[in-house]
């Protein structure tokens, strides 16, 4: 069976959504298998949300900073 | 109409983010229940013993050893001009000469290192009041190294002709599966006889090293440990474990903790780093650490301080009088020495002010195990 392919901009943002979350847990997975202990895997992970917070804190500031200039050209 | 995806940075991103969140809750389902039982231990130290005990326990000691090494001590600094007060008055009759007699045996005083000599240094001190001429337990504080002058050590001696020792176990260490674990404080029924508790070794997991709990192996005994036993007849000793895998039908419980650091009177030639020291800090690293060593009579000796290296803590005890000795348990959140002044476990006090855990630290439920001193049976306060 084959996934439609001409499907609506939100639909595929939802797919991939799907798709990213199933992948991230198989990771989540991988990990607590091979980590000496949950306390390792905790850990790290841990570590990982807090770099990843400012990442996407950044990338908003730009975002919004984005829209604002093309607010100002077009206007 | 074509799918459009976002780009691959934000995606790898975002399932980075899940995989982490993922682990995080699964981890957390651990962690919560280690950090919100009924033990007398902060969230921060219990989150570090869960993530120690969850095969974290290289990343701790890493940590440990890097934030020791940014706040080592340096040498000299003002002398000091008095020492904190242990005790409730001079033991006084302290010869340690062979010819007082094995049963009214008192050690002799600690010859201070520093000199001058600091009034009550090296002096003991009976813990407990109204304890007669025969105190079951002496404290004394000295400076214990001439290149750090504000050091101070405490040192505890423990009559074995009118003790007896007993082996606690904690809550938490040693992991289960335990028989007859009991309320990882010192029992109700025993408080009448006691007289000290002090802390044990090092976990089971970062020790390397075997137990014998109430006749039976928790983990496997190792050769050429050092070890605590407790005989049946309540008798203690402190010796260089060569008994192999078995346990001998006399002993009662057995406690290794890394070599032994003082053996036949001289110090291990090895006190440097090495495997055999166990997964914690470094062996050179200044920390908070306590041991115990036994004198020529068979008497036990505990020690501890602020700022010592294995070394430095095995000199304190060959000073006071030990022929052998073992490291037990370190840094300021595991070590403790507390005497009783009455009996009833009333008027708890720790070996030295700086001890940061609570004098009632062992009459509430502990997360570690620990060594309780009881007067033998028929002795009086």
């Amino acid at each position: 069976m084959r996934l439609p392919r001409n499907i609506s901009p939100a639909a595929a943002e939802r797919r991939s959504l799907l798709f990213d979350v199933v992948l991230g847990v198989l990771v989540g997975i991988f990990a607590i298998i091979i980590a000496a202990g949950i306390g390792v895997v905790g850990f790290f992970a841990l570590l990982c949300v807090l770099a990843v917070i400012p990442w996407y804190l950044l990338d908003r500031r730009s975002d919004r900073r984005r829209r604002r200039d093309r607010r100002v050209n077009s206007g | 109409m074509a799918l459009k995806r976002p780009p691959l940075r934000r995606r790898a991103r975002r399932v980075l983010t899940v995989a982490c969140l993922f682990c995080l809750a699964i981890a957390a389902l651990s962690w919560l229940p280690a950090v919100t039982g009924s033990r007398n231990l902060g969230i921060g130290v219990s989150s570090v013993e869960w993530l120690r005990s969850h095969g974290g326990n290289p990343i701790v000691s890493q940590i440990e050893n890097w934030y020791y090494q940014l706040n080592e001590p340096e040498k000299g600094g003002p002398a000091l001009t008095s020492l904190p007060q242990v005790g409730v008055a001079t033991a006084g009759t302290g010869t340690g000469g062979e010819g007082s007699g094995a049963a009214a045996y008192l050690p002799a005083d600690v010859n201070p290192l520093i000199h001058p000599k600091l009034p009550g240094e090296g002096v003991w001190k009976k813990a407990g009041a109204a304890v007669g001429e025969r105190p079951p337990v002496l404290l004394t504080t000295f400076r214990s190294d001439p290149e750090y002058p504000q050091f101070v050590a405490g040192v505890a001696w423990i009559d074995a002709s009118r003790t007896e020792l007993a082996y606690v176990p904690g809550l938490a260490e040693p992991p289960e599966p335990l028989e007859a674990r009991g309320p990882g404080e010192v029992p109700s029924s025993m408080r009448k006889r006691l007289v000290a508790t002090f802390n044990g070794g090092f976990p089971l997991e970062t020790s390397n090293a075997g137990l014998i709990y109430r006749g039976k192996v928790k983990e496997t005994m190792v050769n050429g440990i050092a070890t605590v036993v407790g005989y049946r007849s309540g008798g203690f000793n402190l010796v260089r474990w060569e008994s192999g895998t078995n346990v001998p039908a006399n002993v009662w419980f057995a406690k290794q903790n890394l070599p032994p650091i003082i053996y036949e009177g001289k110090l291990n030639p090895n006190l440097s780093d090495g495997p055999e020291w166990g997964e914690t800090v470094n062996n050179a690293t200044r920390v908070w650490r306590s041991g115990l060593g036994i004198d020529a009579h068979g008497n036990l000796m505990y020690a501890a301080a602020n700022y010592q290296t294995v070394e430095s803590l095995a000199k304190v005890l060959q000073r006071a009088g030990a022929v052998r000795a073992i490291e037990l348990d370190i840094n300021e959140d595991w070590t403790s020495f507390i005497s009783y002044r009455h009996p009833g476990g009333l008027e708890p006090s720790n070996l030295l002010p700086e001890m940061y855990r609570s004098p009632e630290r062992y009459l509430s439920p502990d997360e570690r195990d620990f060594f309780a001193v009881y007067l033998r049976k028929g002795q009086s306060w």
